[in-house]
């Protein structure tokens, strides 16, 4: 492969490095994908995907745990729950890597640095290295864990890898940050069994989310037995005399300390350029991350940055969808997507699934709006699923109706935001939710609900049945 | 069956059309797709076809007729069909609304635009076609940029900008009543009636910048803050007594000679400018006209002056030197013969005492005045004489 010439040449093979590396080959074009460690990247072997496994299992044991009905002895096997996660993700990498070589992607394991803005040199994986060319270069190499000030040992202080790798439940562990993955883990470990504290330096946990949803969710999660502290800073960790984790939190009463088994810091993130030799061609970083314009490319023409690593969010389907756009530009077509309007997930229980502005910030946009409800409580498929917690909430500017803004704490919002996101994209509103029909009794009625509620025609609920 | 052929909607803003010119006649042959009459909206053509093959049994409409959008204009029916003509306007009327639903009964083309072309039906997204309906923006012509080229809310934002580029934007409008109209009325009034001349001079004020300064702790132990303009209404009163002409106005045949000097004061307000009157100020020390100067401007900034308030008027002074004005043409408060107006004071390099280079305070006066009642030199030695007091340390010290 020596001195072998692309029309692409795609750094990292996560969501954004394949879905461009696909896309690319599909328009014709010849295309190499270096990946340094796993196909997959972050979202199938370290983030989405065994999370999601192991949330699965987490729910269906506390569950069956708790049932009021069914009876038997239920036991945890979390060996086995921890092998499923791997035997889950493993023919979907797999699956991947196919669909790569079918459609004729090169793909190098192996470091790429580069040379200049059309030559890297890889470092195989066997020792070798090869000097590949292209005329474009799309660098998806994502985000790594920036656990400051916490130092990763990962016995006591623990990565998300780390947690994903347990070989055995803690007793008791203490999560710093209540975003998206800190709650996540949260619940994961609490369904099993584990005492859960989440520590949030802020006023609200999912600070992203409209705070009707993260109020709403802290009041469930606390239900569920995870402790919540909110003003709490961790500021580090100690080990006392009797060989024990301390975990130190400041908080507005003081400072406090407590004893945990383990923490688990899900961190912030930096873009992940280590070794990529960006300062050889003069591509602009910020704050760690690659520094791209509103079509991706960066301050190198021809040269484009795809998913975390570019900063703009720390989400799959971002990079999906951005890999899609970056070749889309090069192969002479205008971005088709609206990479503004991405839906939010949380695999909580219930979950939590959000698209476009929040309430407040609508108000604080001088938009004026208009807001509908429809609370779980009132939704009989929710009864059924015995989840009658949670609200779906919509916000419609007032003068010509349309949806602005969608935040679910529901079962399965995850699924139902799509609605939110098709409604977004085309622009609908009030009037076209209202005139679809959903079928009866499913969770997406509350669509339908909270579009007939703006005018306080909701047939399930009456409006003071809202808080 | 026999149908009946009515005037399409081929826009969301149409409400009419014109009929151009019928290209069959009544009782001939037409064939499917065939034009049988061109009618005309917002200047564009479209032709109207027939919707089957048959005989045009009934023209309903002149050429030249302007009717709505969904009148019937003529009814084609298949030759040997037996029908009563009245009974098929009755139920084409009955089904006329509602329109927008049923545009593609009758196939319209477009010309100029060459040839026959199935008209396409424009793709929006609902929010674009609420703005458009709401701004009357037409959808069609208007580039797609959304999923499968639907037109969005930002096409049709940006098309209806392009549309009202380089024509006026009218953000609100203000009806003439009030203050605003008694403005515009006087103004009108000084403009066509005196023809006027404006003197510019240039002040040194450091002398009397100086004689405020000394004296400021003295006023403000009276309670009084003295200003600038104070000084300079009571330097005009005392100038306007020197030089009477100026203190005057014309009435008539006549030109009245003031005795007393009553000075207005153009004050901005937020209904507009008003001139509120210092009555008598040539009678009065300069601490009493900065007391009730500064009671005046207050009362007519708070909106709370009377019409005697604004009465008997000999001359007007405007200062537009906080704006950072440096000299500007006032229009004379008629029926006054002059009015002064007030450049920014300002410290610039002068010289002075023959040929010593000096920074100091400089100030524009710019007197306007009406040259039917007031000579360029009087006006000159009037302002000479101003200039005379201010810059003049012991002249200034008479004024206390």
């Amino acid at each position: 492969m020596e001195g072998k010439t692309f029309d692409l040449i795609v750094l990292g093979g996560g969501p954004g490095g394949y879905s461009s590396a696909l896309w690319a080959a599909m328009k014709g074009l010849k295309v190499c994908l270096i990946e340094k460690e796993k196909l997959g990247g972050t979202c199938l072997n370290w983030g989405c995907f065994p999370t999601k496994s192991l949330i699965r299992d987490s729910q269906l044991f506390s569950e069956l745990k708790s049932s009021e009905y069914l009876e038997g002895e239920i036991k945890l096997n979390f060996g086995k729950v921890m092998e499923r996660k791997d035997k889950v993700v493993a023919p979907l990498i797999k699956g991947i890597e196919t669909v790569l070589i079918n459609r004729g992607v090169a793909i190098i394991e192996g470091n790429g640095r580069l040379v200049d803005p059309k030559n890297l040199i890889i470092q195989k994986k066997d020792g070798t290295g090869v000097t590949i060319k292209a005329d474009r270069l799309i660098l998806a190499t994502g985000a790594k864990l920036d656990p400051s000030p916490f130092r990763i040992d990962g016995d006591k202080i623990l990565s998300s890898r780390d947690a994903l790798s347990l070989k055995a439940l803690p007793k008791s562990l203490a999560i710093v940050g209540c975003g998206r993955r800190g709650i996540e883990f949260g619940t994961i470990f609490r369904g099993f069994g584990c005492d859960v504290l989440l520590v949030e330096k802020g006023d609200r946990i999912l600070q992203k989310e409209d705070g009707e949803i993260s109020h709403r969710l802290r009041r469930i999660l606390t239900l569920q037995g995870i402790k919540i502290m909110l003003h709490a800073e961790a500021v580090g960790t100690k080990i006392s005399e009797e060989e024990n984790l301390i975990l130190n939190l400041e908080t507005r009463d003081g400072e406090k300390q407590i004893e945990v088994e383990k923490v688990l810091i899900p961190g912030k993130r930096l873009g992940d350029t280590e070794g990529l030799g960006l300062e050889y061609v003069g591509i602009e970083t910020k704050d760690g991350f690659i520094r791209v314009n509103t079509t991706l490319e960066t301050s190198v023409p021809g040269i484009f940055g795809v998913g975390d690593v570019n900063g703009k969010g720390f989400l799959a389907h971002k990079a999906l969808m951005e890999g899609i756009a970056s070749v889309d530009q090069f192969t002479g077509k205008s971005m088709k997507n609206d990479l503004r309007l991405l839906p939010r997930c949380t695999y909580t229980n219930p979950e939590v699934g959000s698209i476009g502005l929040t309430q407040r910030e609508a108000e604080e946009a001088g938009e004026e709006i208009e807001v509908g409800k429809f609370p779980m409580g009132a939704s009989g498929r929710a009864a059924t699923l015995g989840q009658g917690e949670g609200i779906l909430k919509i916000i419609f500017g007032k003068k010509y109706g349309e949806v602005l803004g969608v935040h679910i704490l529901a079962p399965q919002a995850t699924e139902l935001i799509a609605l939110g996101s098709l409604a977004m994209r085309n622009e609908m509103g009030i009037e076209e939710l209202k005139a679809a029909v959903y079928a009866h009794p499913t969770l997406s009625e509350a669509f339908f609900e909270a579009a007939l509620d703006v005018r306080g025609e909701a047939i399930h609920f009456l409006r003071s049945g809202v808080e | 069956m026999a149908r009946a052929i009515t005037i399409p909607k081929l826009g969301l803003t149409m409400e009419k059309a014109t009929i151009v010119t019928w290209m069959k006649e009544e009782g001939g042959r037409v064939e499917k797709g065939e034009t049988i009459c061109i009618i005309e909206t917002d200047k564009i053509n479209f032709e109207i076809e027939s919707p089957e093959a048959g005989i045009l049994i009934k023209i309903l409409a002149k050429e030249g007729a302007v009717l709505p959008v969904g009148e019937i204009i003529a009814v084609v029916a298949k030759e040997g069909e037996t029908f009563d003509i009245d009974t098929v306007i009755k139920q084409a009327k009955e089904v006329k609304a509602p329109l927008e639903e049923r545009p593609s009964e009758i196939p319209i083309a477009i010309s100029p635009s060459g040839p026959r072309e199935e008209r396409r039906e424009t793709k929006a997204s609902p929010l674009a076609r609420r703005i458009a309906e709401e701004k009357r923006v037409d959808l069609e012509g208007i580039r797609g940029t959304g999923p499968g080229r639907s037109i969005t809310k930002e096409d049709v934002l940006r098309a209806f900008e392009e549309r009202t580029a380089g024509s006026l934007q009218i953000s609100k409008k203000i009806p003439l009543k009030g203050i605003r109209k008694a403005i515009a009325e006087r103004m009108i009034l000084s403009w066509h009636t005196a023809p006027r001349v404006t003197q510019v001079m240039e002040v040194d004020m450091t002398e009397a910048v100086r004689f405020r300064d000394e004296h400021r702790s003295n006023w403000e132990a009276q309670g009084v803050r003295v200003s600038l303009n104070d000084i300079l209404i009571k330097v005009m009163s005392q100038a306007l007594r020197e030089v009477p002409e100026i203190n005057s106005s014309m009435k008539g045949d006549e030109i009245e000679v003031y005795g007393n000097v009553n000075i207005g004061i153009a004050v901005a307000t937020e209904r507009g400018l008003i001139v509120p009157v210092l009555q008598n100020t040539h009678r009065k020390s300069l601490v009493e006209i900065a007391r009730e100067s500064s009671v005046l401007i207050q009362r007519t900034q708070d909106g709370k002056i009377g019409p005697d308030d604004l009465k008997f008027g000999t001359f007007t002074i405007t200062n537009l030197g906080a704006y950072g004005i440096d000299l500007f043409t006032p229009i004379i408060n008629q029926p006054e013969s002059a009015i002064l107006g007030v450049g920014k004071l300002d410290r610039k390099v002068k010289v002075i005492d023959g040929d010593k280079i000096a920074i100091r305070w400089v100030m524009n006066l710019c007197l306007v005045f009406d040259h039917r009642v007031i000579d360029g030199a009087s006006a000159a030695q009037f302002l000479s004489r101003a200039r005379e007091i201010l810059e003049n340390p012991n002249q200034l010290k008479e004024l206390l």
